[in-house]
């Protein structure tokens, strides 16, 4: 613990002044240091979630502000359009220890006339005196059609599909809105969107809104989508989509207020009013570097590094295309082969973020990343192109990219090493192969899966259409062990069975020897005929007498022959006192077998 | 007694023979359409060859050629989700079909698709399968208790057989084996819950609807681990070690 007077002895005077102001001075500069490199970038960008509306019904638009706040909400005002401010929010990031602030000002706009208006780009400047500008948003303004009125009266729920063209061509993007209707609700979420065509590619731009309006004099809410889709197939669809969506069903339990508490959600699944569309074929001609693109663009090319290149080193170029149109199958601007000569070019990579692309009415914007390596001197850039069809000059045009200048010179290592690998070959193909050193080890080639293999066609070894799954699999081995303990029980059984038999055979036929050989006798023997069975004992124990040297020598074992002999000549004695007597008779019999073994 | 050996084999043989373990399916008319299939593939007209590979599947043919001309003839119509499926399905047919794997190495390359990698033991372990280690399992118990009953039994009667304890000890250690291989593969997802991505453009979300925030973005033919289904969403395992939600539609089970 440092004394509690350390602060004061180091800022006093006659301390050490000099550390005072040092400590001081580096703290300041940390300060400066840190302000200086953490501060956040900042910007201003205008979007939508509703890009068309219907006439005389609202959408919305946001102003974001990052990093920076304006003293009150701009207005905003375009002929057409009645546009509202509505509020304003703000959320602070903290990411990686680096903090950042956003502050979005939400707009209701209206639409007053039918049409396309553009609000141009908002200039603001910011408290460093730095300038900022806004990218523009369009909204189009459309004249909603009939339908909605007839099916408003008839149905609580419906949903319909608003689509920006219905003349297009292949790859032609527009917008589309989803609005779902429930009548008097208090709205819906979407839980699944199926579009129906199978020739249209659709993208959703996860981008929904909620609002009332009044169709015929009922009240809906009105749940909105926006979608961007395209075509990929010429020829006439109807255009149509699956919802299913969760419904707040109004069930007011007291008949009247808001019933907030005791709304409900039901799933509601149903298909919106089918559009037509008429999709039209590029026409022929295109270009070589047409890329499939259909749309408007513009293209900007920037390159990392001009000047002290040299051959061989790699050059990266950026091409930015930004414009409004099909940017999800855009292919990269292409050097054509004239152009080429000199250069070495590799694949290029796409930089694509789909909530930047453009919906076919506000601009997006791609990145490609190419690299060339130049295989001789040069001054100037090739000029990469990218073609595009222009729906609105039913024409194709095409992109050339900046011819920058360059400075590219011969690597002079490389210049010099070539000619001395030229002289030093000349001079050791005088010399004799024994002199010659060994060659370095070949290195092994590396496979390259540059393509799937081709089809088989030798005759398939059909099999079971069921997959082989492990349930089934289990089941085998239950059934397995089943028959497997079925198997043991039947084992079990048979040898008891065989066991039974062969004491009964050796009872009826076999010698009598032992006192065991007669217990024997008596387990295998049946008990239904006494009489007989007294008769057998009894000569089964004259067998056992006449093997024995010296005939019954105990007690007992004459005792059990007189009271055999009795029993199996008297005819007087009932069933019940020959079975008692036979039950006697194995217990002592048993008693002998035992202390003979 | 003297045949109790003989009658505990027939016993284990018996019982793996008295069901059905694998069969061959009736392929009445699969051969002609599988030709002409290939034909129609040759001739370039790759959607006629891809119906009618889809038929003869939907029909019930099954067989690794068939999956993995479905699979060559999915790629070269650009669906690549499919046929990295189609491949895998292959390999269930076949492991380590070695057509089928050079097709998905390719595939990965191409599109950078996610897999789901073994490492250690389970990685050496991985191309067993885990059917074949639980019949071991199964069988070597039965074994076991057998030639137990029979050591029993003939030292009961004061016999000393070496062939019955040479059995036991080797049904022992098959025991043992299979227990450790499953026991080092229990983090191998189970085939019937893996599925591959087939549509283009996925992506793996935080909750079960469409505004839900990104987890990642699955490139087509990726696989995926189904841990969960709800409505219209499965929640799913990501190689990457990551969850999220994703729409059922687009992705198909790896087994049919």
């Amino acid at each position: 613990m440092p004394p509690k007077h350390f602060h004061l002895r180091l800022l006093s005077l006659d301390g050490r002044p000099w550390a005072v102001a040092l400590c001081l001075l580096f703290w300041l500069s940390s300060v400066c240091i840190a302000q200086t490199s953490t501060r956040p970038e900042m910007s201003v960008e205008m979007t939508t979630n509703t890009p068309r509306i219907a006439l005389g019904e609202s959408g919305s638009l946001n102003l974001i502000c990052r990093n920076f706040e304006l003293r009150s909400s701009p207005q905003i005002n375009v002929d057409g359009l009645q546009i509202m401010q509505r509020g304003k929010s703000s959320q602070i990031t903290i990411r990686n220890g680096e903090r950042s602030r956003q502050v979005t000002y939400t707009y209701v706009v209206v639409g007053e006339q039918v049409g396309r208006f553009t609000i141009e780009p908002l200039r603001f400047s910011t408290g460093s005196g730095e300038s900022l500008a806004s990218g523009s948003v369009t909204f189009e303004v459309y004249q909603p059609d009939g339908s909605q009125t007839e099916i408003a009266n008839e149905k609580p729920y419906f949903a319909t599909l608003e689509l920006a063209e219905t003349k297009l061509y292949v790859n032609q993007v527009i917008p589309a809105t989803l609005s779902f209707f429930v009548r008097g609700g208090g709205g819906a979420r979407f839980t699944k969107v199926n579009f129906t065509n199978d020739a249209l590619a659709v993208r959703s731009r996860d981008q929904f809104a909620n609002t009332q309006t009044i169709i015929d004099g009922i009240p809906f809410s009105k749940t909105q989508a926006s979608y961007r889709f395209f075509a990929m197939k010429p020829g006439e669809f109807d255009v149509q989509a699956d919802i299913a969506a969760q419904v707040q069903a109004m069930n007011n339990r007291f008949g009247g207020g808001s019933g907030f508490f005791f709304n409900r959600l039901e799933e509601k699944t149903l298909r919106s009013i089918p559009v037509k569309i008429e999709v039209l074929p590029l026409p022929p001609g295109a270009p070589e570097s047409f890329t499939n693109s259909v749309g408007e663009f513009q293209m900007l090319t920037q390159v990392a590094q001009k000047s002290g290149l040299q051959v061989g080193d790699p050059l990266q170029l950026e091409f930015i295309v930004s414009g409004v149109g099909n940017m999800q199958i855009m292919g990269a601007p292409k050097l054509s082969g004239e152009r080429s000569d000199g250069w070495k070019v590799y694949e290029p990579s796409r930089e694509y973020d789909p909530s930047r692309s453009s919906d076919g009415l506000n601009p997006g914007v791609v990145r490609f990343q190419q690299v060339i390596i130049p295989q001789r001197a040069h001054t100037k850039l090739p000029s990469f192109q990218l073609s595009y069809f222009n729906p609105k000059t039913e024409r194709y045009e095409t992109l050339e990219s900046e011819a920058l200048t360059v400075s590219i010179a011969e690597d002079p290592q490389k210049t010099d090493s070539q000619s001395a690998a030229a002289s030093q070959s000349r001079e050791i193909s005088t010399l004799s192969a024994e002199a010659a050193e060994p060659s370095p080890k070949a290195e092994l080639p590396e496979p390259q899966f540059s393509d799937v293999l081709y089809i088989k066609r030798t005759r398939p070894h059909w099999l079971s259409s069921a997959a082989p799954t492990f349930a089934d699999s289990w089941s085998a081995m239950m059934r397995f062990h089943i028959i497997a303990i079925g198997l043991c029980l039947a084992i079990i059984l048979a040898l008891g069975f065989l066991r039974i038999h062969r004491a009964r055979k050796l009872a009826s036929e076999g010698p009598c020897e032992s006192w065991s050989d007669v217990s024997r006798f008596l387990q295998g023997s049946k008990e239904k005929d006494l009489s007989n069975m007294l008769r057998q004992l009894y000569q089964k124990l004259c067998e056992l007498q006449d093997s024995k040297p010296k005939g019954f020598e105990k007690e007992a074992e004459r005792e059990i022959f007189t009271k055999v002999q009795a029993a199996a000549f008297t005819s007087t004695s009932s069933n019940v006192e020959k079975l008692s007597l036979v039950t006697a008779l194995k217990q002592d019999i048993s008693a002998l077998s035992r202390k003979g073994s | 007694m003297k045949r109790l050996p003989l009658l505990s084999t027939t016993f284990l043989v018996v019982c793996l023979f008295s069901f059905r373990i694998d069969c061959a399916h009736a392929s009445d008319g699969f051969d002609e359409q599988f030709a002409e299939a290939n034909q129609l593939f040759e001739n370039d007209n790759l959607s006629a060859a891809m119906a009618n590979y889809e038929d003869l599947f939907q029909t019930g043919a099954v067989a690794d050629e068939l999956f993995f001309n479905l699979g060559v003839t999915a790629e070269k119509l650009d669906r690549p989700g499919e046929a990295a499926l189609w491949f895998a399905r292959t390999e269930v047919l076949t492991p380590r079909h070695p057509e089928a794997l050079q097709s998905l190495k390719f595939l990965e390359n191409e599109y950078g698709f996610l897999h789901f990698e073994q490492k250690g033991a389970a990685s050496a372990l991985s191309d067993v399968p885990k059917v074949w280690l639980w019949w071991g399992v199964h069988i070597s118990i039965w074994a076991l208790i057998l030639t137990v009953a029979l050591i029993v039994i003939s030292r009961r009667r004061g016999r000393r057989r070496p062939g019955p304890v040479a059995v036991a000890v080797l049904s022992l250690l098959v025991l043992l084996a299979a227990g450790t291989c499953l026991y080092l593969l229990r983090g191998v997802p189970a085939a019937e819950s893996l599925a591959r991505v087939t549509a283009t453009e996925v992506e793996a979300l935080t909750t079960p609807e469409p505004e839900g925030k990104l987890v990642t973005a699955l490139p087509p033919g990726s696989e995926v681990e189904i841990l969960q289904d709800y409505v219209s969403w499965v929640y799913v395992e990501i190689p990457s070690g990551v969850r999220g939600w994703v729409e059922k539609e687009s992705i198909t089970p790896l087994l049919w």
